[in-house]
């Protein structure tokens, strides 16, 4: 092919559009620029909670009032909707957030007495926003133990009418995760956290360990190691990681440790054929990594036990209602969804002396085995959303609460993005087996700094399908078919966007964003 | 924003739509294209491989094989009976094995196979507890210390620690090192000979003994925590 040597009219638009098009596709072609949190800026700290199983929303973030045998108008179940909140067949049996014993029926004895007089649903202080049972005598609606409901309630942001565009647990699971639809059941991308993890960098601000999961599927596609998620089960699994199963004796361990650092210096020829793929200076950097986590010594902040001297620990359990009087009460708290949040508080809070938590990035699980498809759905669905949702109002007011030592005079909220989920949501109509089945609009609930507290989206009263939405005001659009519908990865992208990152992870899904959520809108 | 992008695609739009037509050129026909194919499938102008490249690249060792190798290596053909096998003390351990990342297949399917911290640590974990126990008076003779007296060091009889360091790398690694080859076995050569040297000294006060089974127990840690022991 020859060098053109005539400059034409023809060529100089060429020349001229590609420039120029270039230009305009900076972003594109050279990434983003908010891709990574500013250097020399704390680390953005993310919380990320899963409620597995696939959640009711008529108990929780989506409820409609009740009929209580009522045929008035706008009562549910009623003809002209699919939608029956069942309110009179729960049987909360299960355990009670305030004594964390398994005898107070709290809800059943709301229904029976005083949930009629306003049709089975509650306000959340005076934001307007209407939730189900499952917030009931919790740190959202009672006063006694949250003095300030309203300042927590106005810091949520609720999603309602999210498409989840599956039924499978794995795929709403990993779709939730990632922020893009998986491939068949694998995960797609990379968790959100992960991705975070990622432009929070390999400073020593993010913690010993930058993506700590408890039980929550991680993923990391493409993105440096350090950023992966550090996949643990309960607080006794983060001991065991924290600290050295076989400790020895220190002198005999410091020559063996000088030989063994030059060992791992080396990199022979053997070493060089195997890392093709880098996978060779990953296991290194890994190692590094373990034994420099093993030397901090933090295994000893998620060490819960029930009798301590410990007063930031009696605090902690204070604020997370953990009643450590009574040992019953105690270990079903610890081993709940306060434990995890007890466990997410540890985590992210940074030492006062050296400044440095234990992990920016923190995923926890505050429902488990909720997929009730009988009558289980009767007798603990309520119940177990309503130990997650108090919770996490919990961990909210703990963050709103703290001051942040990397940022004096800030709370911790500020430099934290939460997030709360789940797969999908169940069924608005009860199945024959007395339980609730897989439903596709969900929702979801995220806080932090640059998120406006509010009401995303909605459902239709006909049948719990997905409203679109005005993106500016986030108001549902009553007409089927007008407005936009919410996905995951829309919520994804705001949730970044408010932390004042990128979002290229999710460029495939296109994104887009919800000002209707933030504080600062593009 | 949005009037940025909108011009962005007219502009692109643009370009293809201002391309030379055949017609208003001199070089108006187009050229024919000629497909040429070569045996071995490779492209035109590829010069000849020899050798077919290799089918994949390395992978880590999943839960199950690093368990079944660290039986494997720790331990005798036949272990001796009286003794009983050298395990890591927590091999047993389901939910140990799980934080670990083995599948349970009713939560987890899928195992992470990238050689991450919480893997380092555990390998850390394993090489400490293992080589502890395969340098006891009771085991030190199966495998780590076969060919070796506890006095040998690489000064007093290279020859014995050479041969048998090359034992070892066969042990751990699969890896073959001909007699002429010091080479391969200098890195765990120069931890062993350290590691005895340092705890020689006067500041550490060992006794030759003591040191030399210290050299060994290093020697075993590097070789557990290796590349070349968790990846194949």
């Amino acid at each position: 092919m020859g060098i053109p040597t005539k400059f034409t009219r023809r060529r100089m638009l060429q020349t001229l559009g590609l420039g120029t098009a270039g230009f305009l596709m900076q972003d594109v072609l050279f990434g983003d620029k908010r891709a990574r949190a500013d250097s020399g800026t704390p680390p953005k700290i993310i919380i990320f909670c899963y409620f597995s199983g696939g959640w009711d929303q008529l108990m929780g973030l989506d409820p409609r009032k009740f009929g209580f045998g009522s045929t008035t108008a706008g009562l549910f179940p009623n003809s002209s909707s699919t939608i029956d909140p069942a309110l009179d067949q729960i049987m909360d049996t299960s355990s009670d957030v305030s004594s964390d014993g398994n005898t107070t029926k709290v809800i059943l004895n709301w229904i029976n007495s005083g949930a009629a007089a306003t049709n089975g649903v509650l306000t959340l202080g005076n934001t307007g926003i209407e939730v189900g049972p499952a917030f009931y005598d919790t740190v959202w609606t009672n006063s006694t133990i949250n003095s300030n409901i309203n300042d927590l309630c106005n810091r949520a942001c609720i999603f309602r009418g999210v498409n989840m565009g599956t039924l499978t647990h794995e795929v709403g699971r990993r779709y939730f995760i990632t922020g893009k639809f998986p491939r068949g059941l694998e995960a797609s991308g990379s968790a959100l956290p992960t991705w975070i993890a990622s432009l929070n960098g390999s400073t020593p601000q993010v913690g010993a360990i930058p993506n700590l999961s408890v039980g929550v599927e991680t993923y990391n596609e493409q993105l440096p190691a350090f950023a992966s998620g550090l996949l643990v089960n309960t607080a006794n699994d983060i001991v065991n990681v924290l600290k050295s199963l076989n400790p020895e004796d220190p002198k005999a361990q410091t020559a063996r440790d000088a030989a063994l650092e030059a060992y791992f210096a080396q990199n022979d020829c053997w070493e060089q054929t195997l890392d093709g793929t880098g996978l060779v200076t990953t296991l290194k950097e890994s190692r590094i990594r373990a034994r420099d986590m093993l030397g901090s010594n933090l295994y000893g902040q998620f060490s819960f036990p029930q009798s301590t001297t410990d007063s930031a620990l009696q605090n902690l359990y204070n604020v997370f209602g953990i009643n450590n009087a009574n040992s019953s009460q105690f270990n079903n708290a610890i081993t709940g969804a306060k434990g995890q949040a007890l466990i997410a508080a540890r985590a992210i809070t940074p030492d006062p002396t050296t400044g440095l938590p234990v992990s920016a990035c923190v995923s926890i699980q505050l429902a488990t085995g909720i997929d009730d498809h009988d009558s289980d759905w009767a007798n603990t669905h309520a119940s177990s959303l309503r130990q997650g949702f108090d919770a996490l109002g919990r961990l909210i007011l703990y963050l709103s609460q703290t001051n942040d030592p990397l940022n004096d005079g800030h709370a911790l909220i500020e430099r934290t993005q939460l997030m709360a989920f789940s797969e999908f949501a169940r069924t608005p109509n009860i199945n024959s087996r007395g339980g609730r089945d897989h439903h596709l609009a969900s929702s979801c609930l995220i806080a932090g700094g640059g998120i406006k507290g509010g009401l995303i989206g909605g459902t239709a009263d006909a049948d719990f399908s997905s409203l679109g939405i005005d993106l500016n005001t986030g108001a549902a659009q009553q007409t089927l078919g007008s407005g936009y519908t919410v996905r995951p990865p829309d919520v994804h992208a705001t949730f970044l966007q408010a932390a004042g990152l990128g979002y290229t992870n999710l460029s495939n899904q296109t994104p887009m964003i919800i000002p209707a959520a933030l504080t600062n809108p593009p | 924003m949005r009037a940025r992008v909108l011009m962005t695609v007219l502009l692109v739009a643009l370009v293809p739509a201002c391309k030379k037509s055949a017609s208003d050129g001199s070089s108006g026909s187009s050229t024919p294209v000629t497909v040429t194919t070569t045996d071995g499938g490779l492209p035109p102008d590829h010069p000849p491989i020899d050798v077919p490249p290799t089918s994949r690249g390395p992978r880590r060792l999943d839960v199950d094989q690093l368990m079944a190798t660290v039986n494997a290596v720790a331990n005798p053909e036949t272990p001796n009976p009286d003794a009983g096998p050298v395990t890591w003390g927590y091999s047993t351990s389901t939910s140990m094995l799980k934080t670990m990342g083995k599948p349970d297949f009713i939560y987890v399917t899928d195992e992470d196979l990238t050689p991450s911290t919480l893997y380092m640590k555990f390998a850390g974990d394993i090489a400490n507890d293992v080589c502890g126990k395969m340098v006891s008076s009771v085991h030190r003779g199966e495998v780590i210390m076969k060919d070796v007296a506890a006095t040998d060091t690489l000064e007093s009889n290279p020859t014995a620690v050479k041969a048998h360091m090359r034992w070892l790398y066969l042990k751990f690694f699969g890896r073959y090192v001909p007699d002429s080859d010091d080479t391969t076995i200098q890195p765990l050569l120069t931890v062993f000979d350290s590691v005895v040297t340092a705890q020689k000294s006067p500041d550490a006060g060992m006794s030759t003994t003591n040191a030399v089974v210290e050299g060994w127990r290093a020697v075993c840690i590097a070789a557990f925590t290796s590349p070349d022991f968790h990846l194949y």
